[in-house]
């Protein structure tokens, strides 16, 4: 049965049809919106992540799902909790969490005690995320910091390599051989298939590059970040070989976790620069200072530290590129 | 010459209407013409109740300062004089008319006398300030006044044919069915600003209407078609000079500081019947669509008929609407009455059910994705003003330029938060002109 007001008003506009509401809703321009919403953006980058997934569950097996597996659900948990606590509007379902735990978890190593990714989620979303405002206030990227965190913390847990059968393997990456100046002795074509260790998700560049492209083909991310911070680390890195052997450059791409984390970890949009120049200029500073951390620092691998460093340049960075406004002209 | 500008965006155009020939309205029993339907001032009305109307005679009349004529639309006797309050929020005085469906026309209606060689300056400038003829792009800025104000100072006439709003057709049904009109009209603006050529500007993708334009500008080396990027918001004056130029236009500043000044086709036709026939602004081509409207379609409607009776022309509604749009769905006025008569503004008439506005269940959030600061047609950082303004610092919205906002409503289209990131930055505008106004009066 329809209200008294509301059949007042239809019988009054009976000539237009009966579907008029009793109140119409009024509301400022624009009436038009994209149908992209930040959970479809977190969804396209879960499917992104999927060849890497799927990989690590064929080389790594069980153990790999489980890593995968705990971590994500950590981070949705934790996320969860703190708003529950908090009193803030629950939204796990923007899948952001997710997202941040699959990367975390695609990050760890084979051989890691399952507690560990567990103690990098709930760091990454509680300290890195929540404590900076949640969604879009953090000022770095939650899975790298996380990870950043493990290795401070327990550097031994985040070099443990297995194979599927479980025993641990203690096979140097080709990343530690270059560090001591010896010539990897992996293969190539192992390399860039993923057919070796190291951690699970981060060691098929194949797997990595057909997330990465589904990303730019749905437009979730630009070249700049990933060209930029590949094409400064490789210029470089040919220009002045660590071992003088120019084909150390290749080993030095594909090893370690400078892909994974310049193709699908570095574009998190809300820790890089919003124009495309300060894109450039954040990509070419990850690729330099992952370098130097690689050629002088104690680690082998610094991509991680790279790219936490250069997301708290980000503001500087924003107020370096700041566009010009049109009609406007440039002071002094 | 770029033809294009940076940033906008491609919306789906939803153009469902371009292939519906423009159809004249059944004439509505009433009609309730608004007396002010322009930038300034409200007019004064020259009829009072009880009095017989014609079609085409005054009967709201410049009241001083910025201004414009409005005229009956139909025949037949004032019942009332009424305030209403319109969509803005604002008053207005609307002069309501019973249709006696005569349709006898005033002796004023009635063709220019002379040749367009021989008129001068200020006798077509008495015609379009007769016609009551206003800007039809949008800003119903009243065309009178920016014809005087470029008079001798510019060299570039620009023809606006370009529709970026996603719905409208009517612009490009006009272009298709009567482009010697636009032509014309564009002659008549040619002669009162002493230009000897043109430029007439439409969107590349709209291959029918340059078929058309080209066939009827074939033998006129004078007038040019010239081609740009098919980019919301391509109508924009301040884009379209840019696209044609190269010039940008500082903020505060019009056109005409740079030597240009813009028409809306539409606007052209008006002038041309203004002069041919004597018929003042008096119907408007309005698209009617939406995904409520069982029969979209453009119409040619007589102004001050209720926004109910032009839906009911178009077989009613069909659907649960949820708001009623005049004007574009990127910068569009939503109506909170459906009896809201047409004016000189309305380029059409949307019917929406939440499908193209749906609200998140969640609150809205800034993730920094840069998707508006890549669309911003003003090079602004949308995100970063809207941020300051939430905040309150509307002098640190005012350093990023958020005074240079043309509303286009990109912002928000984009933005995958569901933030109202257009709706923020124009409170930052309205406040920033508030804050100049009252140090003005402090002075």
């Amino acid at each position: 049965m329809k209200t008294t007001e509301e059949t007042v008003k239809i019988s009054k506009n009976k000539h237009i049809g009966h579907s008029l509401p009793s109140l119409l809703s009024v509301s400022p321009a624009p009436h038009l919106r994209r149908l992209d919403t930040v959970r479809s953006i977190m969804l396209d980058v879960i499917i992104a992540l999927i060849p890497v997934i799927v990989w690590s569950i064929y080389r790594f097996g069980v153990r790999a799902l489980c890593i995968i597996l705990i971590s994500c659900a950590t981070a949705v948990i934790s996320e969860l909790l703190y708003q529950l606590i908090c009193n803030k509007t629950v939204r796990i379902t923007d899948l952001s969490a997710a997202v941040t735990g699959l990367m975390l978890g695609l990050m760890m190593p084979s051989g890691v005690s399952l507690w560990v990714p567990c103690v990098g989620s709930v760091f990454a979303i509680i300290v890195v995320k929540q404590f900076f405002g949640g969604l879009g206030n953090n000022i770095v990227n939650p899975a790298i910091a996380g990870r950043v965190f493990l290795m401070l913390c327990w550097p031994q847990q985040m070099v443990s390599y297995v194979d599927k059968s479980g025993d641990l393997v203690s096979s140097a990456t080709p990343l530690v051989e270059l560090k001591a100046k010896a010539a990897p002795t992996e293969d190539i074509f192992n390399i860039v298939i993923g057919n070796v260790d190291g951690a699970i998700g981060e060691i098929s560049a194949i797997a990595i590059c057909a997330g990465f492209i589904y990303l730019l083909f749905r437009k979730v991310v630009s070249w700049h970040i990933p060209v930029s911070f590949i094409g400064s680390f490789v210029l470089i890195s040919i220009i002045f070989p660590i071992t003088g052997e120019p084909s150390a450059t290749f080993y030095q791409v594909f090893s370690g976790s400078l892909l994974f984390c310049a193709l699908l970890c570095a574009n998190d949009c809300s820790t890089t620069p919003i124009t495309g120049a300060g894109k450039i200029i954040f990509g070419i500073g990850c690729g330099l200072i992952t370098l130097i951390i690689r050629y002088f620092g104690a680690y082998p691998d610094g991509t991680a530290f790279a790219i936490l460093i250069m997301n708290m340049l980000v503001p500087l960075i924003d107020f370096w590129t700041r566009p010009l406004v049109f009609g406007h002209r440039r002071r002094g | 010459m770029a033809y294009t500008f940076k940033g906008g965006t491609r919306p789906d155009d939803h153009k469902y209407t371009a292939k519906s020939p423009i159809s004249r309205i059944k004439d509505p029993d009433t009609v309730s013409i608004a007396l002010s339907q322009h930038i300034g001032v409200m007019c004064k009305p020259t009829v009072s109740v009880g009095d017989t109307v014609m079609v085409g005679q005054m009967i709201g009349d410049i009241a001083g300062g910025l201004g414009c004529p409005v005229h009956s639309s139909v025949s037949g006797k004032v019942i009332r004089i009424e305030e209403v309050t319109t969509a803005t929020g604002g008053a207005s005085f609307n002069v309501v008319i019973e249709n006696d469906h005569q349709n006898s026309l005033a002796p004023t209606v009635r063709p220019f006398g002379k040749k367009l060689s021989e008129a001068t300056f200020d006798e077509i400038l008495a015609v379009i300030r007769n016609a009551g003829i206003t800007g039809l792009g949008g800003t119903s800025f009243p065309t009178y006044a920016k014809v005087a104000a470029a008079k001798g100072r510019v060299d570039t006439l620009i023809v606006n044919c370009c529709e970026g709003e996603p719905f409208q057709t009517s612009t490009c049904r006009l272009v298709l069915e009567n482009f010697p009109a636009v032509l014309g009209g564009t002659k008549i603006l040619m002669r009162a600003l002493g230009l000897r050529g043109a430029l007439v500007a439409i969107e590349r993708t709209r291959r029918l209407e340059i078929k058309v334009i080209k066939e009827n500008i074939d033998n006129n080396d004078l007038i040019s078609l010239h081609k740009v990027s098919s980019k919301y918001p391509s109508g924009s004056e301040k884009h379209l000079v840019y696209s044609l130029t190269g010039q940008e236009i500082p903020e505060g500043k019009t056109p005409i500081d740079l030597g240009c000044i813009v028409f809306n086709a539409e606007t052209c036709v008006a002038i041309f019947d203004a002069f041919s026939k004597g018929i003042p602004m008096i119907r408007k081509v309005v698209t009617v669509d939406g995904d409520c409207i069982s029969e979209p379609q453009n119409l040619l409607v007589p102004i001050g008929t209720a926004a109910s009776f032009v839906i009911e022309q178009c077989g009613g509604l069909s659907g649960n609407v949820k708001k009623l749009i005049f004007g574009g769905p990127m910068m569009g006025q939503a109506q909170w009455d459906v009896e809201a008569p047409i004016t000189k503004g309305t380029s059409s008439i949307l019917c929406f059910s939440d499908y193209f506005d749906k609200e998140s269940k969640l609150e809205p959030v800034c993730i920094r994705c840069g998707r508006c600061v890549d669309a911003c047609p003003m090079k602004l950082l949308p995100l970063d003003i809207a941020a300051y303004v939430s905040c309150g610092n509307i002098d640190k919205a005012q350093m990023l330029g958020a005074s240079s906002c043309i509303e286009c409503g990109i912002c928000t289209h984009v933005c995958p938060g569901g933030l109202p990131v257009t709706q923020l930055v124009s409170r930052a505008k309205t406040e920033i002109i508030m804050k100049r106004r009252s140090s003005v009066s402090d002075k």
